[in-house]
């Protein structure tokens, strides 16, 4: 999947799953998800459930951490790299 | 006599040089947190905080909130302890309805500040770490940052007994209007006594805290390791659960505490089932039912040596009330166990008579721990402070042992996670929009949260909002925990000759 692609998908599942639909929270694809109130710890575990059910990825616990999962941009370099 | 802030002084006055706390890199000795509190003493008396006025703290648990909160005490106010999860209308109603003189706030929780102190006339300054220049604040409150607090003078001395309130602490009513639970200097002090008469704690326990301290569970982990002299080590990163295990290895946390869900997530997606934790001595849970399947689970897969305390508790009990012992939960898997020592539980009839063994009953709890009231609303103190007791709403039968089983509650509430949710105030809110006819919300049982929020729609046809209007507008108006997971669109809610909805019947309907 392109970059764009994966992009695309996985802002419209936060701002779908957070946001229901208002996108106007996201306001930078850097921006911190928890920090800024969009996600919470449940909110951590849909995602990591959408991204094993829908998306097809297996997430190692280790790898629940900021770094992989805390911004759109941070989430589509996790997903790249778990998809090569 | 007996005061919070006591407990502070006479621990720093055995172990000076003992860790306190930690959180991340930083770690504060108790001599190193008096003296940040009495700065914070100091500066509240220099803004003209006097015996009895409410002091708010809206911020995460970090070194500055337990300053703030001691340092408040110290000084003779009452803290107004307020949830960050909540959003800015949520602070400012409750800024307003305690009364509130002053606002200390820090980190994220600040930057909504303007909103948050609109419209709170009684509110006179209020501090942050963030100075936003575009901010316009109210001609009536002076903004003040960090440095207007570490120079401030010698702290005061204010005669502060148990009897005077201590914290307001916010919860959800069945009315749908946000309770505040009024708890003294001497509830607060009995309660910890009594969690350490059950729970041994010492000076060599570290417990991992992961619940915040606005919320009652979390206030009494922070005062049952100051009293005792043990180290509280703070980590805010649950949403990574794994981060929380390296912390209790890497700082070698001898406790941690939890809600269901911090276990369900645990067990789910880290390593702390597998994990020899050489430390870890006990693990306690409170903040609803967990599954006894979880339960189980736990107890099994940790070494014997680590106990499970289950325990069940209100704030209006200033945290907790009963306990089940350790060595009792695999004969016991579901009970609450018994009344913690000082506390008198039982289980009675409407008439106030006790139960039989296995009759159902509300649980009735008496104790010094008992809070004083809601605050400035004495028509909902009057329906749960009687002369027998605190009405927990809370419907279980006990054992031939002793031992109590909550069955149900009496009162129309959610317990989402660690939150205890009123459906009324999400009915409401769903109420204000266009085209919503009925609302109906209810809880239903969730693995992960204990209960998730459903609720039950029935609009006009020609001016009905989609799903997503629906959840967009709780979200602008409630906090995230309290939208609801599913909205279900009817034609008509189930109700009863009188006109009143069967909320059995919808909860029948999703099982």
């Amino acid at each position: 999947m392109k970059t764009m692609e994966l992009r695309e998908q996985l802002h419209g599942f936060v701002v779908e799953n957070f946001l229901f639909g208002d996108t106007e929270p996201l306001k930078s694809d850097e921006m911190s998800l928890l920090d800024n109130g969009i996600m919470d710890s449940v909110g951590v575990m849909e995602l990591v459930a959408f991204l094993e059910q829908d998306m097809g990825l297996t997430i190692e616990d280790a790898e629940l951490v900021p770094e992989n999962l805390d911004s759109i941009a941070n989430l589509v370099g996790f997903v790249k790299r778990k998809q090569v | 006599m007996a005061t919070v802030h006591g407990l502070l002084a006479e621990t720093t006055l055995k172990r000076p040089e003992a860790i306190a706390l930690t959180h991340g890199d930083v770690h504060v000795t108790f001599a190193e947190l008096s003296c940040k509190a009495d700065r914070v003493t100091a500066f509240l008396a220099d803004s003209g905080v006097r015996h009895g006025d409410r002091v708010a703290l809206l911020m995460e648990n970090s070194p500055d909130y337990v300053a703030a909160f001691f340092g408040a005490l110290r000084a003779g106010a009452c803290v107004v302890a307020l949830n960050h999860a909540n959003r800015a209308k949520t602070h400012r109603e409750l800024l307003r309805d305690s009364g509130a003189v002053g606002l200390l706030t820090r980190g994220r929780e600040a930057r909504q500040l303007p909103d948050i102190i609109r419209d709170c006339p009684d509110l006179r300054f209020a501090v942050t770490d963030k100075r936003n220049p575009k901010w316009e604040l109210p001609a009536t409150c002076t903004q003040l940052g960090p440095d207007d607090i570490s120079t401030a003078g010698e702290p005061p001395a204010v005669d502060v007994n148990a009897d005077d309130l201590a914290v307001i602490l916010y919860t959800s009513g069945s009315t749908g209007t946000p309770r505040g639970v009024t708890l003294s200097h001497g509830n607060l002090t009995a309660n910890t006594e009594q969690i350490l008469g059950y729970l041994p704690l010492d000076e060599t326990d570290s417990i991992c805290c992961v619940l915040p301290f606005h919320y009652s569970f979390g206030n009494s982990l922070l005062l049952t390791h100051v009293k005792c002299g043990g180290r509280v080590v703070i980590d805010n990163r649950f949403a990574f659960p794994q981060k929380i295990i390296e912390t209790l290895i890497d700082e070698r946390c001898t406790g941690f505490s939890g809600v269901p869900s911090h276990y369900a997530i645990l067990a789910a997606r880290t390593d702390f089932l597998e994990r020899p934790h050489e430390h870890l001595r006990y693990l306690t849970q409170a903040g609803g039912a967990m599954s006894p399947a979880l339960t189980r689970r736990i107890r099994e897969a940790l070494p014997e040596r680590i106990k499970l305390y289950v325990m069940y508790g209100q704030t209006e009990a200033s945290a907790r009330l009963s306990w089940l012992p350790p060595d009792r939960l695999a004969e016991k898997y579901g009970s609450i166990g018994t009344g913690i020592p000082g506390v008198d539980l039982t289980v009675r009839r409407p008439d106030g008579t006790e139960c039989e063994v296995d009759e159902q009953g509300e649980i009735i709890a008496a104790g010094p721990n008992i809070m004083q009231g809601y605050w400035n609303d004495s028509d909902e103190t009057a329906e749960v402070l009687f002369p027998d007791g605190l009405h927990t709403g809370d419907l279980a039968y006990r054992d031939a042992d002793g031992f109590i089983f909550i069955v149900d509650r009496v009162k129309n509430m959610i317990k989402a996670g660690a939150n205890r949710v009123s459906a009324k105030e999400i009915e409401e809110t769903i109420l204000e929009l266009d085209g919503v006819v009925e609302a109906c919300v209810i809880g239903v049982p969730d693995e992960l949260l204990g209960e998730a929020i459903e609720a039950w729609l029935v609009c006009d046809g020609d001016d009905s909002p989609d799903e997503q209007a629906v959840l967009r507008h709780c979200l602008a108006g409630l906090a995230q925990f309290k939208v609801p997971r599913t909205i279900h669109f009817v034609d008509a809610l189930p109700k009863n000759s009188s006109g009143k909805v069967l909320k059995a019947e919808l909860r029948a309907s999703v099982d």
